[in-house]
């Protein structure tokens, strides 16, 4: 019960991570524009997600070192500075616009007024991880966020033309125009980048630590990486699919997540409506939740400062302080008027031109035969770790040029 | 000779390349995209307020949604009257202004009937109505 239960951290990790607010939408409008042809880059971020958390899980395990220590270590003081700060920058972007996310989604199932619900859910998001023990966190929002399966469900139910979906696993080119082939790769770099958001890796290795793992407990990081993500991945394949199926024939481009909730209830009635909007309000509740404490955990890390959930906050003020102040500056950002999903738009790219300089450390200190000793990286993962980052660095290029060019997603 | 550190460089150069998008005008492909939203909108709130006149939304999503799409339309409005077009192409934008102003007008009187079916089914013809007049003014672009 108690490994199953460790499954969890892995749950909320992927789902936190990437069946987020930004990805709910961008990949029902992958599917809306593209059908089932970006299904591989989904495929493609979900292998890059499953070597990138094993590997720092393991290191953070065996060296007892999470992502922000490896960072300030491997890129050096200056370097390790600025992704800090715009690591943190990111987290607090994607934590308001997963918090003004949350206030759509408690407003759509009660009608209350949304600044008020702003307010009341920071509130008691702040409440909830002050209260609760890391493990409960991860349980409550890991566990809630499976409700997202009716998004799946409702995919099957309007019977995909499967052949055609194991086709979009196979990536293919674009090309009746040159907007069109923009667009295209702007969405494949988007989700992509969306999978390996670096909140992802700070979270699940600082939960290592949190959650006091062991070397013997490495044959379980393995699982907990795969599961959470292979299940994230394929509630992000029921997206894709509800879009394609619901969206791209009626010529629909879903620019709302209200938009993209109504796509899971479709083939039902009112009961699956309340059980995709609950499974989206645990995920984006989730997320900002991962991203709030991500901020507190990258700069207590990187300064060596006491972090940790489970301590109370007088043992540790900088890191309460931090994650308090993230909830806090995040809804003050959602009350000035900012849309959320133009902000979490932009954190997604953003977040691939930073992502190098988390993921590269993490491989360098994972394949240190000196630090990781037997627990050193396979010649496998040190070849899969070196493909996926090269990917990340083209993509991280890519990025910027492909969001101006297509007017962020733009058809 | 300016020397920046990769610390600078991954600072500066997001917000350069940011401050690189300028406002120019409009050209075919922007009108075009400019219906292409339109239609999308349109085609939305139909199948929408067809799925709530068969009695499938709850009554807060439904008012939600509505509300957000409404907004949406006025965004889309006013993008389209900020547009700076030449003269063969200010015919087609004032169309599409037009369309989306009949459209937040359909919007708005669905929301205030969400219990009656009949007007919602009325609002869903306006809608559909309006589709495709919009997508027979793209078509001829």
């Amino acid at each position: 019960m108690k490994k199953l239960l460790g499954i969890t951290l892995g749950i909320m990790t992927a789902l936190g991570g990437f069946v987020d607010l930004g990805q709910i939408v961008f990949t029902t409008q992958a599917g809306a524009l593209f059908g089932y042809r970006l299904l591989w880059s989904i495929a493609l971020g979900t292998i890059a997600i499953i070597v990138y958390l094993e590997m720092c899980g393991r290191v953070a395990v065996v060296a007892q070192e999470p992502v922000f220590s490896v960072v300030r270590d491997g890129l050096g003081k200056r370097l390790g500075l600025a992704t800090l700060i715009a690591s943190n920058l990111l987290n607090l972007l994607t934590c308001a616009a997963e918090l003004g996310g949350t206030a759509i989604v408690v407003h759509l199932l009660t009608g209350w007024n949304e600044h008020l619900v702003l307010v009341g859910t920071t509130l008691a998001l702040i409440a909830i991880v002050l209260l609760c023990r890391f493990q409960w966190i991860e349980r409550v929002f890991g566990l809630s966020g499976l409700l997202m399966i009716v998004f799946a469900v409702s995919a099957v139910a309007l019977h995909p033309d499967w052949g055609s979906v194991a086709r979009g696993l196979i990536p293919t080119v674009e090309a009746t125009d040159s907007r069109r082939t923009l667009l295209y790769a702007y969405f494949a770099v988007g989700i992509f980048s969306a999978m390996l958001m670096e909140y992802e890796v700070h979270f699940y290795s600082s939960g290592a630590i949190e959650e006091d793992w062991k070397p013997k407990d490495l044959s379980e990081n393995f699982m907990v990486a795969s599961l959470g993500s292979v299940l994230g991945s394929l509630l992000t394949v029921g997206l894709l699919l509800l879009g394609a199926l619901i969206y791209l024939p009626r010529a629909v481009f879903p620019d709302l997540l209200s938009t993209a909730i109504f796509a899971g209830a479709v083939p039902f009635a009112q009961k699956a409506l309340v059980l995709a909007l609950l499974g989206t309000l645990a995920c984006i509740a989730g997320a900002s939740v991962e991203t709030a404490l991500s901020g507190a955990y990258n700069l207590c890390q990187f300064y060596n400062l006491p972090w940790g959930k489970n301590l109370p906050p007088r043992s540790a003020p900088v890191f309460a302080a931090t994650w308090i102040g993230m909830f806090a500056v995040g809804a003050i950002i959602m009350l000035a008027g900012v849309r959320p999903l133009q902000l979490v738009n932009f954190s997604i790219v953003f977040g691939m031109v930073v992502m190098p300089f988390t993921y590269y450390p993490i491989l360098r200190m994972a394949a240190d035969k000196n630090i990781m000793g037997i627990h050193v990286n396979t010649t496998t993962d040190t070849v899969l770790g070196i493909v996926v980052l090269i990917l990340i660095v083209v993509a991280a290029i890519a990025a910027f040029p492909l969001m101006i060019l297509t007017h962020a997603g733009r058809p | 000779m300016l020397h920046l550190s990769p610390a600078r460089l991954l600072v500066i150069a997001p917000l350069s390349l940011l401050l690189a998008c300028g406002s120019k005008q409009a050209s075919r492909e922007d009108v075009r995209s400019d219906f292409t939203k339109s239609i999308s909108m349109a085609s939305e709130a139909e199948t929408f307020i067809g799925y709530v006149s068969q009695g499938h939304s709850t009554y807060d999503f439904a008012s939600g949604h509505l509300r957000y799409l409404s907004d949406e339309v006025k965004r889309g409005t006013e993008e389209v009257s900020n547009r700076n077009a030449p003269p063969d192409l200010e015919k087609a934008l004032n169309l599409d202004r037009l369309q989306l102003n009949l459209l937040s007008a359909q919007l708005e009187n669905a929301s205030h009937h969400l219990r009656q079916p009949d007007v919602l089914a009325a609002s869903e013809r306006q809608i559909r109505a309006i589709r495709m007049t919009l997508v027979q003014a793209n078509s001829s672009l």
